[in-house]
């Protein structure tokens, strides 16, 4: 079997906190219930290519990409709590490099983050209105969410390599996951802000992802969304190169 | 090519070298113990010899394979049980043992062979159900222990494996080790347990301030560093008077009459093939046979004292 698919099933059995993955999906479902329904009724539905779509069915791919946040980020955790039980050192001194130790950790979080999305999109199901699926669709919603995970679990392990604990690796993640949720297009779309704001918004990466999950779902086209693909997978590849580049001088 | 060969390995972290220009080889099917205090550089040195950290200077081959260029080689085949306890704390014995195996890619089938086997072996099997974090220190580490025989190796590294066990656990996995070894496994054991090593080392090298300070047998590193060495003499009590006086007169015998067991003199030297001599002489002169002449072998603490303490106590 390969080493990368043995850590994952290593991960996914033994490290992976099941009461965790409970509690992070607490937070996009309140978003999705909570405040869809609380501002439906400040806000009107929208139109897009004839079709109309409701306040909280637009909040729901927000509450999808959401959930893949929160699993991926558990790639530094899994990180963290390896080098806590000293399991870290355990497993480099076994048959495996550390690129395959930190690909495994992306790829578990990764599946996580996807599980909880799944779970986000059967729940949402009822109140997303105005979905639009074509023969494209799939493609865009299975790449998005895969490749929005693939770049938070990288950036997770970087913070996670730059932290000298756990604790300020956690306070670290919940300032940035704050930062990064608040200004991006999950509540509101971006070309629709103020100047200032829609530059913060277009340079982070959760706009990309919120934006093209939206455009796969509801057909959302915006002239932006051809960049931030290219940004997102972009992004991605270079910070998992980065994350790799930090391992290999991680002090043990 | 040797299992490990080291030649003038140096390393340092900044401005402080841990390893200083450190040469030593160990055999196939050899236990090597590598003794120091705490900060003598066992554990970088280690590190290095498991591919964790890179060596600034100097070549080091283990299993033939060249370091650190050939890590991805040596790894595959080596077993390393840290000085740090590491598990995974969610799962019960026999799941650990069988995520163990899972990484090491040992088939399903075997891996349950193998379970069975190990908690046997390690007096585990009624703990087979038990979570990790529910056990002593002892008990995980026994498990710690254990877990690295999930896969074949040519060369086990135990970094103080028997910390926290019980001495009657404690024997037992050195009379494991020492069984494995002799069907040809090589193995590299440090501890600050000095018996340990005395009663599972086949050679022992002694590393203090990031050198190799002695390296051999240990019987041979006693006769080397043992020091001052006890005569022990047990003569009938009413022989006694003669025996001392005699012996008094002579100034080259360092002689102490132990007060709890009557008819027994201790005498202390540093030449003991000599001191034998003399006494088989007086014993002779006073046409007296003692009842035993036996000398007390200088234990290995003795050695570590004179090796390092003496050195690192002139230097302070």
């Amino acid at each position: 079997m390969n080493p990368v698919i043995r850590l994952i099933i290593r991960d996914l059995r033994a490290t992976v906190d099941k009461a965790l993955l409970t509690v992070q999906l607490a937070f996009p479902l309140l978003l999705l219930f909570v405040s869809g329904f609380a501002y439906s009724k400040l806000i009107q539905p929208f139109e897009v290519q004839g079709r109309l779509i409701p306040y909280p069915a637009f909040l729901a791919a927000g509450a999808i990409i959401l959930s893949i946040m929160f699993g991926s980020i558990l790639a530094g955790s899994l990180v963290w709590v390896d080098r806590r039980l000293n399991m870290f050192q355990q497993i480099l001194v076994g048959p495996f490099t550390r690129g395959q130790y930190i690909l495994s950790k992306v790829i578990s979080s990764t599946l996580v983050g996807l599980g909880g999305a799944v779970i986000i999109s059967i729940v949402a199901l009822p109140i997303l209105r105005g979905v639009h699926i074509t023969l494209t669709s799939p493609f865009i919603i299975i790449g998005t969410v895969c490749l929005s995970a693939f770049l938070m679990g990288s950036m997770a392990i970087v913070i996670s390599t730059f932290v000298t604990s756990e604790q300020v690796f956690n306070a670290l993640v919940n300032l940035i996951v704050f930062i990064l949720m608040f200004a991006s297009s999950i509540y509101y779309p971006a070309q629709d802000a103020p100047s200032i704001l829609r530059f913060i918004f277009l340079i982070n990466p959760l706009t990309y992802s919120v934006d093209l999950l939206r455009f796969g779902l509801f057909g959302m086209w915006t002239s932006y969304l051809p960049y931030e693909a290219l940004l997102l997978a972009t992004e991605g590849g270079i910070i998992f190169f980065i994350a790799v580049m930090r391992f290999r001088n991680i002090s043990i | 090519m040797n299992p490990i060969q080291v030649s003038d390995l140096l390393f340092s972290y900044g401005d402080r070298v841990a390893v200083n220009n450190v040469s030593f080889e160990v055999k196939k099917g050899e236990v090597f113990g590598f003794l120091g205090p705490n900060g003598a550089g066992k554990s970088t040195t280690i590190k290095i010899l498991t591919t964790l950290l890179a060596p600034k200077h100097g070549e080091v081959y283990v299993l033939g394979y060249k370091l650190p260029e050939e890590g991805k080689e040596v790894r595959k085949r080596i077993g390393v049980v840290l000085q740090e306890a590491s598990y995974e704390y969610s799962l019960n014995v026999e799941d650990s043992l069988d995520v163990y195996g899972l990484i090491w890619d040992i088939p399903r089938k075997e891996r349950r062979k193998k379970i069975n086997t190990l908690l046997a072996e390690f007096d585990l099997e009624e703990y087979r159900h038990t979570h990790i974090h529910d056990l002593s220190i002892g008990m995980k580490r026994r498990v710690q222990v254990a877990r690295e025989f999930m896969h074949d190796m040519d060369l086990l590294f135990l970094d103080e494996p028997t910390v926290g066990m019980d001495v009657i656990v404690r024997r037992r996995t050195l009379d494991t080790i020492k069984e494995l070894a002799s069907k040809g496994l090589t193995v590299f054991f440090t501890t600050h347990i000095l018996e340990e090593a005395d009663y599972i080392c086949d050679r022992i090298a002694v590393i203090n301030k990031g050198k190799i300070v002695a390296i051999d047998r240990s019987k041979n590193l006693k006769e080397l560093f043992g020091g001052i060495r006890t005569v022990d003499i047990r003569v009938d009590p009413d022989d006694l008077g003669f025996v001392l006086a005699e012996m008094r007169k002579l100034d080259s015998l360092s002689v102490n009459v132990d007060g709890d067991i009557p008819g027994r003199i201790q005498i202390a030297t540093d030449k003991p093939l000599k001191t034998f001599q003399i006494i088989t002489q007086t014993f002779e002169a006073l046409n007296i046979k003692p009842i035993s002449v036996s000398l007390e072998e200088p234990s290995l603490e003795q050695v570590f004292m004179n090796l390092v303490d003496k050195e690192n106590r002139v230097v302070r």
